[in-house]
């Protein structure tokens, strides 16, 4: 059984070449904490939420979640939910289908799973909409969708890749209260990733440092860029 | 604003395309089939009974055209899927075009050269005649398989491509395995591209005229298409006969089309992406490559076969360079008058609600059925046997039509009004206007319409087997009837001219969208 208030995840020497430069991580992130990942577009931002997720692999280095040791881990070992800058919607499944594949996928009978979901909607202002096509919704739902279908999967840790980049100016400020508020409810670590100043002010509670290097490395140069604490 | 004149001109534009599109659709298809619907109808009621329609002779012909197309479809299935998903995991996107040219290839392979493929390897004295499928089911199947397995896997791997990459890691993260992404998300996007192709081979099955014809030897192997042409042009001339196998091969074919657009209609559109390679999905390239040209290889062998010699003989090019004059003349005026026709749906484009239907209904009649209802309708100015170019070319339009209509009605549907409307605030003519904004759009499309409808002409075989004569022997005919003469170094011969032009053909349409957009870059 999986404690959300004790989940910790620990990143050591993790690197990966990424096109023309390298990205390195060292850090940890403990339950409750709301890490934000700040920097410039292209630095490999989301390059490290992909390594982390298990949806690439890392070069080197070592990815422990709760002491288990994940770096060679496929994606759907993990338990690592992972919510899409685009949100990722399964267009052929309707929100409660969307918001508990984790669920079914674990064989949880259907009326427990809609049990178990139902709460998340109505907190979130969906439960009136459960059986809608998710291509009716709009950018915000879309995103709150997401953010519970991956909660629901009971993970041991969340990422977030801009979770509020398509949503405009009035639905964010609302949308990062609802993700504070959710958060709380499974305070898992949680690592996301934007250029928004507001969204470090009122989700995070703390960044991530970031560095651009140059090492040498046989006569030839080479840009690193490091994540740490 | 529109000057007088220019208002003029665009009506007559519109009424001119409007008359055409209702000439070939009344003479075309409705009194022809008007006129086959009439004779079975004809029929006195008290014979209701012994209705032609109701033969057993015909009924067992019609359960043996479902039982061939059924099994064609099946295994064409059973290999076009797996192939198609194989070959969607490539992860480069120069591979994924050269695979899916490979899969459209065997496509625009003429019928006679496949049965004349098939024959070279399961004939009397083909490498495989040991296992004794020549001129059977088997080998009618199994050159349905060849053409059509590709074209499901094709249809397959351009689904599979466009499934947006973040659903299926999404999936993963979630904790999805191969089998569970497979049936919640892969196979949402992909069913409904295998269900429309399914039907399009299955329809193609039925309609399937020259393999059955060539491959099937005869009876027990015979299914409508050929029972209709045998009524008509073999033995005793049995047109009451031939049109209760014409009304069962409407049915069985029109049914199929329905339910596509019937189906096309409530079809979830779901989300598609631009095409992106995961490079984590790494299948050997070489693995899809080859098993894509699995489907081409065994028209390698004609190669091997055929008396290449042949070629530089006078007396078989004499031979030759009529049936090749009728075939180039017949394949241009094809091509010509599909875009011609294709054109003038576009400009008339009638409000009526089930256009579009109407414009794809050509797609579900086979050839003879029409042919045999041009002869019914224009009889008193058209004999089969004594031949007609004219009643030749309808019949191939009517086929390539819907095909040239669907490609360029997509073009249509991006019209860039507002780029038109700035280039005539600068002060261009509509013409000019329309050639710089458009034109560059619709060049390519144009020309691929015409080069797809004069493969298609070149390959034909019923249309121009119901209404030849000694002067109006195209090549494909040539071909059947040199194999049905036993001349196989001959008929092997011309088929490796006809399989070379018509895979050209189709590999230049499809890659020539890279090549004019690579021109259009260099200009």
């Amino acid at each position: 059984m999986i404690d959300a208030k004790s989940s910790l995840l620990r990143l050591q020497a993790i690197r990966k070449t990424v096109g023309p430069f390298s990205i390195a991580a060292d850090f940890e992130i403990r339950s409750g904490e709301r890490i934000a990942l700040v920097g410039p577009s292209g630095c490999g931002k989301t390059s490290l939420l992909r390594i982390i997720s298990g949806l690439d692999a890392a070069e080197g280095g070592e990815i422990r979640l709760n002491s288990r040791d994940i770096t060679h881990l496929p994606a759907e070992r993990r338990r690592i939910g992972y919510v899409f800058q685009e949100s990722a919607l399964f267009p052929s499944l309707n929100l409660i289908e969307n918001v508990t594949f984790a669920l079914r996928i674990q064989k949880v009978p259907r009326a427990e799973r809609e049990a178990l979901a139902l709460p998340w909607l109505q907190k979130t202002g969906l439960a009136d909409r459960s059986h809608a096509s998710v291509q009716n919704l709009s950018g915000g739902e879309r995103q709150r969708v997401a953010f519970i279908r991956a909660i629901l999967s009971k993970p041991e840790l969340l990422l977030l890749d801009e979770p509020f980049s398509a949503l405009d100016s009035a639905l964010r400020s609302k949308m990062r209260e609802q993700l504070v508020e959710l958060h709380q409810l499974w305070p898992v670590p949680l690592l996301f990733v934007t250029h928004d100043e507001m969204d470090v002010a009122s989700v995070a509670t703390d960044r991530l440092k970031y560095d651009s290097q140059t090492q040498m490395r046989d006569a030839t140069s080479s840009a690193v860029r490091k994540f740490y604490r | 604003m529109e000057s007088g004149a220019q208002v003029r001109s665009s009506t007559f534009l519109r009424s001119s395309a409007s008359l055409w599109i209702l000439l070939f659709f009344t003479g075309g298809i409705f009194l022809p089939i008007g006129a086959l619907l009439e004779l079975i109808l004809k029929e006195p009621a008290k014979t209701v009974g012994r209705l032609a329609l109701f033969d057993p002779q015909i009924l067992s012909v019609v359960t043996f055209t479902l039982k061939q197309a059924l099994l064609s479809t099946f295994v064409s299935v059973l290999l076009g899927l797996p192939l198609g998903w194989i070959c969607a995991r490539s992860a480069s996107p120069r591979m994924q075009s050269l695979l899916q040219i490979l899969l459209a290839l065997p496509y625009g392979i003429p019928t006679v050269v496949v049965a004349m493929t098939v024959t070279a390897w399961l004939g009397n004295s083909g490498l495989l005649a040991s296992l004794g499928w020549g001129y059977s089911l088997k080998a009618v199947i199994l050159a349905h398989v060849l053409l059509n397995a590709p074209w499901i896997a094709l249809g397959i791997c351009q689904a599979k491509v466009q499934i947006p990459r973040a659903q299926i890691e999404a999936s993963e993260t979630l904790g999805a395995n191969f089998w569970q992404r497979f049936r919640w998300i892969e196979w949402p996007h992909l069913q409904w591209s295998l269900f429309s192709s399914s039907v399009q081979v299955f329809s193609l099955c039925v309609m399937s005229f020259a393999l059955v014809l060539i491959l099937g030897g005869g009876p027990p192997v015979e299914t409508l298409e050929t029972e209709i042409y045998s009524r008509i042009r073999l033995g005793s001339l049995d047109l009451r006969g031939a049109a209760a196998c014409a009304f069962w091969q409407l049915l069985l074919t029109l049914i199929p089309w329905v339910t596509l657009h019937w189906f096309s209609r409530r079809a979830k559109i779901l989300e598609k992406a631009t095409p992106c390679f995961d490079p984590r999905r790494r299948t050997f390239s070489w693995v899809p490559a080859l098993l894509a040209s699995m489907f081409l290889l065994p028209y390698v062998t004609l190669y091997r076969f055929a008396a290449l010699q042949l070629w530089s003989t006078s007396e078989f090019f004499n031979e030759i360079s009529g049936p090749l004059a009728v075939s180039l003349k017949l394949a241009g005026a094809v091509a010509v008058v599909t875009l011609l026709t294709a054109l003038s749906a576009l400009i008339s484009r009638p409000s009526l609600k089930g256009a579009d239907l109407l414009f794809t209904l050509p797609a579900g009649i086979s050839i003879l059925v029409l042919g045999l209802g041009f002869w019914l309708a224009y009889g008193r100015w058209l004999d089969p046997f004594e031949g007609s170019f004219t009643a030749m070319l309808a019949l191939q339009v009517t086929t390539t039509f819907p095909l040239a209509y669907r490609s360029l009605w997509a073009l249509s549907q991006g019209t860039q009004t507002p780029a038109l409307e700035a280039a005539r605030t600068l002060g261009a003519t509509p013409v000019q206007a329309f050639m710089t904004v458009e034109w560059p759009r619709w060049r390519g499309p144009i020309l691929r319409v015409a080069a797809v409808a004069a493969g298609v002409s070149l390959g034909e075989v019923a249309a121009v087997s119901l209404f030849y004569s000694e002067n109006l022997v195209p090549i494909p005919l040539l071909i059947s009837r040199w194999m049905g003469q036993y001349r196989f170094q001959e008929a092997q011969a011309l088929a490796v001219f006809l399989l070379i032009a018509c895979t050209a053909l189709t590999a230049a349409v499809a890659t020539s969208g890279t090549f004019l957009r690579r021109q259009d870059r260099l200009s």
